[in-house]
C-alpha cells in the first residue's frame, strides 16, 4: 500500500473537490494507493502544488495559469460520470510518472 | 389530507433535531438508490457532523459578531442613512440550513423524482439529478414559506414552481455556458446563478449603445495584481476591522476597544475559513447518491440534452475569476450606500465569481459589461436580502440553529439576492391566489414562448454575444 497526498481544487475548495477526492479515494485502492487528499480553492492552488508537499492534482475548475511542478488532470469526468474511468486511469499513470 | 401526513411529519420533525432526521432521510435515499450500506452510513455520519458542526459555529459566532454589527449600524445611520444589521453568512450556510428544515427533508426526495421525470417526459432536457446538492436554492424560499404560512402545500408548490422557472432558464443559456466553458452537453442549473442571465440578455442591448461591447479588459493580468487580496482569510480579515472599526467608533483609543476590534476580525477570517470546509463534509453525503442518480440517465436516446453540473466547473475560467473578485470591493461600496440595503455582504463575496456564470456566458467573457450588469442585478439582490432576513433568520433558528435573540440578521447575499424570482417566492408568501396565479401563467407563456421560438432565441444569444469581439473564449 503506498501512501500518497493529492490536491484536489475546485472553486471553493467545497463540493465538487470533496467529491472528486472521495472517489479517488476509494478507486484508488484497489491499485493499492491509499490517497491523503487536500481540497483547494483555484487561487491557493499554484502555491499549495509548489510547496512539495503533493504528488499529483486534480481540478473540476479551471486553473490559473502558472508553473505547478506537479501533474495537473482534469477531474471534469467525475462530473458527468462519461469517461471516468480513463481518468482514474490518468491519476495512476500520473502517480506512476512521479515515482509513487 | 396530504396536509394531515405533513402535520405527521413536523410533529416527527419537532421531537428530533434535524442533526438527527436529516441525516436519517439522506443514508433512506442512498439505499433507495442502492448504495452500499457501508457507504450510506459514512453519508449519514458526515451529513450529521456537518450539521451540528455549523450548529456549534454559527451558535459561537453570532454573540461575537452581532453586538458589533449593531453598534456599526447605529454608527453608520448617522453618516451614510444607510444601517447594515445584517449579515451574510454565505451559501455554506445557508445550504445547510435549509437542508436541515421539514421543507429540505422533503424536497430532498421529491427533488429527485421530480426532475428525473421532468427529464423523462422531455419537458426539459436537462438532466438535474446529477446537481442535487443546489436543491437548497428552492428549499430556502419553500422553507420560509411554509415557516410564515404554515402551509406545506403552499411551500412545495413554491418549490416546484421554482425548480421549473430555474429549468427553464438553464436551458436558456445552456448553449451559451457549454461553449463558452467549453463543457460539451453541459450547463449549470443552480437557480442563484442562473437568474442573473435573464437580466444579462435583456439589459444587453443598452450595454451595446454605451459601447462596451468594444471594451476589452485584460482578465490574466488583472488576475494576478489582486493575488493575496482574493484568499478568504485576507477578505474576512478586512471586512471584521470594518465591521469592527465602524462598531466602535467614538472609543477608538481605548486598547481595550482595538482588543475587541482584532477579536471580531479574527472571528471573522475563522468563518471564512470553516464554513468551506463544515460544508464540504455535508457535500460528501450527498456524492453518492448523486453518483447513483447519474447512472439512472443513461445515454439520453440520441436527444439532444444538457447534464447539469456543479457551477464550480467554471469557477476559475479567468474572466469569471477576475470580474468576481473586482465586484468584491464593488459590492461592499453599493451596499454601504444603497437607500434601503441593510446587508453586509461578507462570506458570499467569495462566491461572485459563481453569480456571474450567466452573465460571463451571455456577454461572451466582456468583462466591462458583466461588471456593469453584475454591480445592478446584485445591488438589487441586496435589497431582496434585505426584505427576507428577518423571515429567513426566523427559519434558521427554527431549524435549530442557535443565532440568540435580538443578535443582528442574517442572510445569504448569493442565496436570497434573487431581484427577479425573489417575486415568485412572494407571491407564494401573500397567500393571495391572484399573485400566485400570476407566477404560474408567467412561467407556462415563457415556456411556450422557448419551445416555439428556441432556435430564434438560441440564434439571437450567439449574435448577440458575438458583437463581443474583443473578449476570447474561456481557455481551460
Amino acid at each position: 500500500m503506498s501512501r500518497v497526498n493529492i490536491l484536489s481544487v475546485c472553486g471553493s475548495g467545497t463540493v465538487t473537490s470533496t467529491m472528486v477526492a472521495e472517489k479517488l479515494k476509494e478507486r484508488l485502492l484497489d491499485d493499492g494507493y491509499q490517497v491523503h487528499a487536500t481540497e483547494a480553492r483555484p487561487t491557493e492552488a499554484l502555491n499549495m502544488a509548489q510547496s512539495g508537499s503533493f504528488d499529483v492534482l486534480v481540478h473540476t475548475s479551471p486553473l490559473p495559469s502558472g508553473d505547478y511542478g506537479i501533474p495537473v488532470i482534469n477531474a471534469f469526468a467525475c462530473m458527468t460520470g462519461i469517461g471516468e474511468d480513463k481518468f482514474f486511469a490518468d491519476v495512476v499513470a500520473a502517480l506512476h510518472g512521479v515515482g509513487k | 389530507m396530504i396536509d394531515g401526513l405533513l402535520y405527521t411529519m413536523k410533529a416527527i420533525i419537532d421531537n428530533f433535531s434535524s442533526a438527527i432526521i436529516v441525516p436519517v432521510i439522506i443514508f433512506v435515499i442512498a439505499l433507495i438508490f442502492k448504495v452500499t450500506i457501508k457507504k450510506a452510513f459514512l453519508s449519514m455520519m458526515n451529513a450529521a457532523v456537518a450539521l451540528m458542526g455549523f450548529t456549534l459555529l454559527i451558535g459561537a459566532f453570532t454573540p461575537i459578531i452581532s453586538p458589533m454589527i449593531q453598534s456599526m449600524s447605529g454608527t453608520m445611520s448617522g453618516y451614510t442613512g444607510v444601517a447594515l444589521n445584517t449579515f451574510d453568512v454565505g451559501w455554506q450556510a445557508t445550504a445547510v440550513v435549509a437542508f436541515a428544515t421539514s421543507a429540505g427533508m422533503i424536497y430532498l426526495g421529491l427533488g429527485i423524482l421530480l426532475q428525473t421525470i421532468l427529464f423523462l417526459i422531455k419537458w426539459t432536457n436537462i438532466f438535474q439529478p446529477s446537481d442535487l446538492w443546489n436543491n437548497y436554492s428552492y428549499i430556502v424560499w419553500g422553507a420560509m414559506v411554509i415557516y410564515a404560512t404554515g402551509s406545506f402545500t403552499l411551500g412545495i408548490a413554491c418549490m416546484i414552481l421554482l425548480n421549473l422557472y430555474s429549468l427553464l432558464i438553464s436551458e436558456l443559456v445552456a448553449k451559451r455556458w457549454s461553449s463558452y466553458y467549453n463543457y460539451p452537453n453541459c450547463t449549470i442549473i443552480a437557480m442563484h446563478n442562473v437568474e442573473p442571465a435573464v437580466f444579462a440578455i435583456l439589459f444587453d442591448p443598452i450595454l451595446n449603445l454605451l459601447h462596451l461591447d468594444k471594451v476589452n479588459l485584460n482578465p490574466r493580468s488583472i488576475e494576478k495584481k489582486i493575488g493575496v487580496f482574493g484568499e478568504p482569510m485576507v477578505i474576512g480579515l478586512f471586512l471584521g476591522l470594518f465591521i469592527g472599526i465602524l462598531g466602535s467608533v467614538g472609543h477608538l483609543d481605548s486598547l481595550k476597544t482595538w482588543g475587541q476590534i482584532f477579536y471580531v476580525a479574527v472571528a471573522t477570517c475563522t468563518v471564512m475559513a470553516l464554513f468551506p470546509k463544515v460544508a464540504s463534509m455535508f457535500a460528501q453525503a450527498f456524492a453518492p447518491i448523486t453518483d447513483a442518480a447519474r447512472k439512472l440517465m443513461g445515454d439520453g436516446n440520441g436527444r439532444t440534452w444538457y447534464i447539469a453540473v456543479n457551477d464550480a466547473v467554471g469557477y476559475g475560467e479567468p474572466a469569471t475569476l477576475t470580474s468576481g473578485l473586482l465586484l468584491i470591493p464593488i459590492m461592499v461600496a453599493v451596499a454601504t450606500v444603497l437607500p434601503g440595503n441593510q446587508v453586509l455582504p461578507v462570506v458570499d463575496l467569495l462566491a461572485i465569481p459563481y453569480m456571474v456564470q450567466g452573465l460571463v456566458a451571455v456577454y461572451k467573457g466582456n468583462m466591462a459589461k458583466i461588471i456593469v450588469a453584475g454591480t445592478i442585478w446584485f445591488s438589487l439582490g441586496l435589497l431582496m436580502c434585505t426584505y427576507t432576513a428577518n423571515l429567513f433568520t426566523e427559519v434558521a433558528i427554527s431549524a435549530g440553529f442557535a443565532i440568540p435573540a435580538g443578535a443582528a440578521l442574517i442572510t445569504s447575499f448569493n442565496i436570497l439576492g434573487k431581484p427577479m424570482l425573489g417575486f415568485v417566492f412572494l407571491a407564494f408568501l401573500s397567500q393571495n391566489p391572484i399573485f400566485i396565479g400570476m407566477t404560474v401563467v408567467i412561467y407556462a407563456l415563457c415556456y411556450a414562448a422557448f419551445r416555439f421560438k428556441r432556435t430564434a432565441i438560441e440564434d439571437y444569444m450567439e449574435k448577440m454575444a458575438n458583437r463581443n469581439q474583443a473578449a476570447a473564449e474561456g481557455d481551460l
